[in-house]
C-alpha cells in the first residue's frame, strides 16, 4: 500500500476498521472508555505512519498488530499503577452478592491472558476472542500457519495452566 | 501418517467452534483426549469475553470527528521552501479569509485534466505544427499556398540583423533563392511569374544599397560575393533559357541580373576589385577561355569565325590574345569591323538580344556596330573597361559579354572612348544605336 495515502483514503479505513478494531481491544480490556482510548491511539498511529510515509502492506494486519502492541502496552503500564494481585480478584468473585461476578470473571481471565508470552496473547485474542482464522491469524502475525497451529496450543496450554494456578490459589 | 497433536487440536477446535459437542470430539480423539478436554475446556472460558458493550453513536460521532480534526492537523502541508509562501501562510493564520470557508478536501484529478498538462500540449501542438509549417514552407514555390509562409520567414530574418552588410548578404541570399525557384518552376513546365522576378530585383537593388552603406571591409565583401552569385546566377539563367527562353519571367530575370551587374559595376570602388586578377594576363594565362591567336583565321577565334569574339558572357578581356601575335584581322582600333559591341560596363548582359556573332559579316561584330544594349551606361566606360583595350582586340574578335572585365584595374589600362572607336572596329558606324 501507498505509504502517501490522502485523507479521503484515511478515513475511508477509520470507517471500515474502526468498529473491528474496537471490539478487539475491548474484549481485551472489557472497559468501553479505555477501548475507545486505545482505538483511538490505533488510529492516530496510523496517521503518524502515513505522515512519517512508512510501509503499509496490509492496513488490516497492520491495525489489528498496531492495536495488539497497544493493548500489551496499556497492561504494562497497568501493572505498576494499580497492582492488584489476580488471587484477590479471585478473592472478590467468591462474594455471591457481587452484581458483577460474571464480569469480575471475565476480568480474572483477561489478567490471566496478559501472562502470556505477546505471540501467545495475540493468537488467543485473534483466533478465540476475535475468530479470525488460522490463515488471517498467520498473515497478522507474518508467521506460517503450522507455526500459529503450535502458538495456539502453547497459548492455551499456558493459559489453561495459569488459570488453574489462579483458581488452586484463589481456593 | 500420524498427526501431531497441534495438528489435532487446530481440528478439534474447528470441530467445536462449528458447535459440535465437546464429548464427540474427544471419542474420535481418544488417544489425545486427556490433553485435549483441558485446552477445549479454557477455549470456552474464553467465549465468556467475546461479548462487546459498544459506545453510544455520539461517542462514536465524537471519536471520528477527533480523529478527522488530528488527521487534518497532522497531515497539513508542510512549510514551504519559498519565503514569500511562508510569509502569507503564517499571516493567513491570525488574519484569515472571511470568505474563505473551510477548503474541501480536494478530488484527485487525473494527469489529463492538470493544467501543467494541458499548456504543454497546447504549446507542443502550435509550436509543433508551426515547425513543420515552416519546414514545408522553406521548400515551396511560388505557386504553392505556403509561399508567403516562405516571404514572411525571410523577413523575419532580416528582423534579426542589424548590421548592413549582414542584411545585404540575406538580400542576396534570398536573390539566390528566387533564382532557384525560377529554376524549379521552368523545370516543372510552370511559367515563371513575374513577381518572382520583381522580387529577386528587389532584393538585389536592396543588398547594394546595403553595400554602399557597409564600411570597407565589408562592403568589399558583399560585392565580391554578390559579383560570383550574379555571374552564376546568369550562367545557371543562361543554361535554363536554353530550352525555355521564350518564357517572358526568365528574360525579365535576366534582365534584372544585368541590371544588377551594372549598378554594382558604378558602386563598386577599385579597392573592392578582386587583386588577384592579374591587369596583364598573356593567353597562355587563360587557355581555355581563350582562342588560340594561332588558330584564328581571319581575325577571328576558330569558334566565331569571321567575328572572334568571346560568347561566353563571363570571359575576360584579359582572356583575349595579344593583338600583336594575332593575324590580320582588322586593324589596331578594331580591325575586321570586330571588336567590343558594347564598350559599357555591363555590355554583355543581354545575349539574347545580341546577333549571332557567327553571322557577322566582315569577321567582326555587328555590322554598323552600336551599342545594342539600352541599358549601357556609357559613362562607366571608360573606367571600367580594363584589358579590354580596342586596340589590343584581334581583328574580329568582338567581345559579347565583357561583364567580368571591370575588375581588370582599369586604372592601369587606357581606356578608349567609344567615340574614339573607329568605324570598322568593334563599333562601326560610331556610337550606340540606343544611346542614353
Amino acid at each position: 500500500m501507498q505509504a502517501s495515502l490522502s485523507a479521503k483514503k484515511i478515513t475511508e479505513i477509520y470507517d471500515t476498521y474502526h468498529q473491528p478494531i474496537y471490539r478487539f481491544i475491548y474484549r481485551r480490556v472489557g472497559d468501553v472508555d479505555t477501548a475507545r482510548d486505545l482505538t483511538a491511539d490505533v488510529f492516530r498511529k496510523l496517521v503518524e505512519a502515513v505522515r512519517k510515509a512508512l510501509p503499509i502492506e496490509n492496513v488490516s494486519a497492520w491495525l489489528y498488530r498496531t492495536a495488539h502492541n497497544t493493548v500489551v502496552d496499556f497492561y504494562r503500564r497497568q501493572k505498576f499503577r494499580r497492582h492488584m494481585p489476580i488471587e484477590d480478584k479471585m478473592m472478590a468473585t467468591q462474594n455471591p452478592m457481587d452484581a458483577a461476578e460474571r464480569r469480575m470473571d471475565a476480568e480474572i481471565v483477561r489478567q490471566t491472558i496478559t501472562k502470556l508470552t505477546p505471540d501467545q496473547q495475540a493468537v488467543i485474542s485473534l483466533k478465540f476472542l476475535q475468530g479470525l482464522s488460522n490463515a488471517e491469524t498467520a498473515e497478522i502475525l507474518d508467521k506460517p500457519v503450522t507455526a500459529v497451529k503450535s502458538l495456539q496450543h502453547r497459548a492455551l496450554a499456558a493459559l489453561q495452566r495459569h488459570l488453574t494456578r489462579a483458581t488452586e490459589g484463589a481456593s | 501418517m500420524t498427526m501431531s497433536f497441534s495438528d489435532v487440536l487446530d481440528i478439534a477446535l474447528a470441530r467445536k467452534a462449528a458447535g459440535e459437542d465437546v464429548a464427540i470430539i474427544l471419542t474420535d480423539y481418544a488417544e489425545f483426549a486427556a490433553e485435549l478436554q483441558p485446552l477445549l475446556e479454557t477455549v470456552s472460558v474464553l467465549d465468556g469475553l467475546k461479548p462487546v458493550a459498544m459506545p453510544s453513536a455520539a461517542e462514536l460521532a465524537t471519536d471520528r470527528a477527533a480523529f478527522l480534526q488530528a488527521m487534518e492537523k497532522s497531515v497539513a502541508p508542510g512549510v514551504s521552501f519559498l519565503p514569500l509562501e511562508r510569509l502569507t501562510r503564517w499571516i493567513g493564520q491570525y488574519f484569515p479569509k472571511k470568505n474563505n470557508p473551510q477548503q474541501p478536501v480536494k478530488k484527485e484529478r487525473p494527469m489529463f485534466q492538470s493544467l501543467i498538462f494541458k499548456a504543454s500540449l497546447i504549446l507542443m501542438t502550435v509550436f509543433g505544427s508551426a515547425g513543420g509549417t515552416a519546414l514545408v514552407a522553406a521548400q515551396s514555390l511560388p505557386d504553392s499556398a505556403l509561399y508567403p509562409v516562405k516571404l514572411a520567414m525571410e523577413d523575419a530574418q532580416l528582423q534579426f540583423v542589424d548590421t548592413p552588410s549582414a542584411k545585404a548578404m540575406l538580400h542576396l541570399n534570398f536573390a539566390q533563392e528566387r533564382v532557384q525557384e525560377m529554376m524549379e518552376l521552368a523545370a516543372n513546365g510552370a511559367p515563371v511569374d513575374e513577381t518572382v522576378v520583381d522580387l529577386m530585383q528587389q532584393h538585389l537593388n536592396l543588398a547594394l544599397q546595403l553595400a554602399e552603406q557597409a564600411p570597407e571591409p565589408q562592403r568589399s565583401g558583399v560585392l565580391l560575393h554578390a559579383q560570383e552569385m550574379l555571374q552564376q546566377q546568369q550562367q545557371q539563367l543562361g543554361q535554363l533559357g536554353d530550352g525555355t527562353m521564350s518564357d517572358s519571367g526568365l528574360m525579365s530575370a535576366e534582365m534584372a541580373i544585368e541590371r544588377a551587374q551594372e549598378r554594382m559595376g558604378n558602386v563598386m570602388p577599385p579597392s573592392a576589385m578582386p587583386t588577384t586578377m592579374p591587369t596583364n594576363v598573356s593567353p597562355i594565362a587563360t587557355p581555355m577561355m581563350t582562342p588560340d591567336p594561332t588558330e584564328m583565321p581571319g581575325g577571328g577565334g576558330n569558334e566565331h569565325p569571321g567575328g572572334g569574339g568571346m560568347q561566353n558572357p563571363t570571359a575576360m578581356p584579359m582572356m583575349t590574345p595579344d593583338p600583336t601575335e594575332m593575324p590580320g584581322g582588322g586593324g589596331s582600333e578594331h580591325p575586321g569591323g570586330g571588336g567590343m559591341q558594347d564598350p559599357t560596363a555591363m555590355p554583355t548582359s543581354m545575349p539574347t538580344m545580341m546577333p549571332d556573332p557567327t553571322e557577322m559579316p566582315g569577321g567582326g561584330g555587328m555590322p554598323g556596330g552600336g551599342m545594342q544594349n539600352p541599358t549601357a551606361v556609357p559613362t562607366s566606360v571608360p573606367t571600367v573597361m580594363p584589358t579590354s583595350e580596342p586596340t589590343e582586340m584581334p581583328g574580329g574578335g568582338g567581345m559579347q559579354n565583357p561583364t567580368a572585365v571591370p575588375t581588370s584595374a582599369p586604372t592601369t589600362m587606357p581606356t578608349p572612348h567609344p567615340t574614339e572607336m573607329p568605324g570598322g572596329g568593334g563599333h562601326p558606324g560610331g556610337g550606340m544605336s540606343n544611346g542614353q
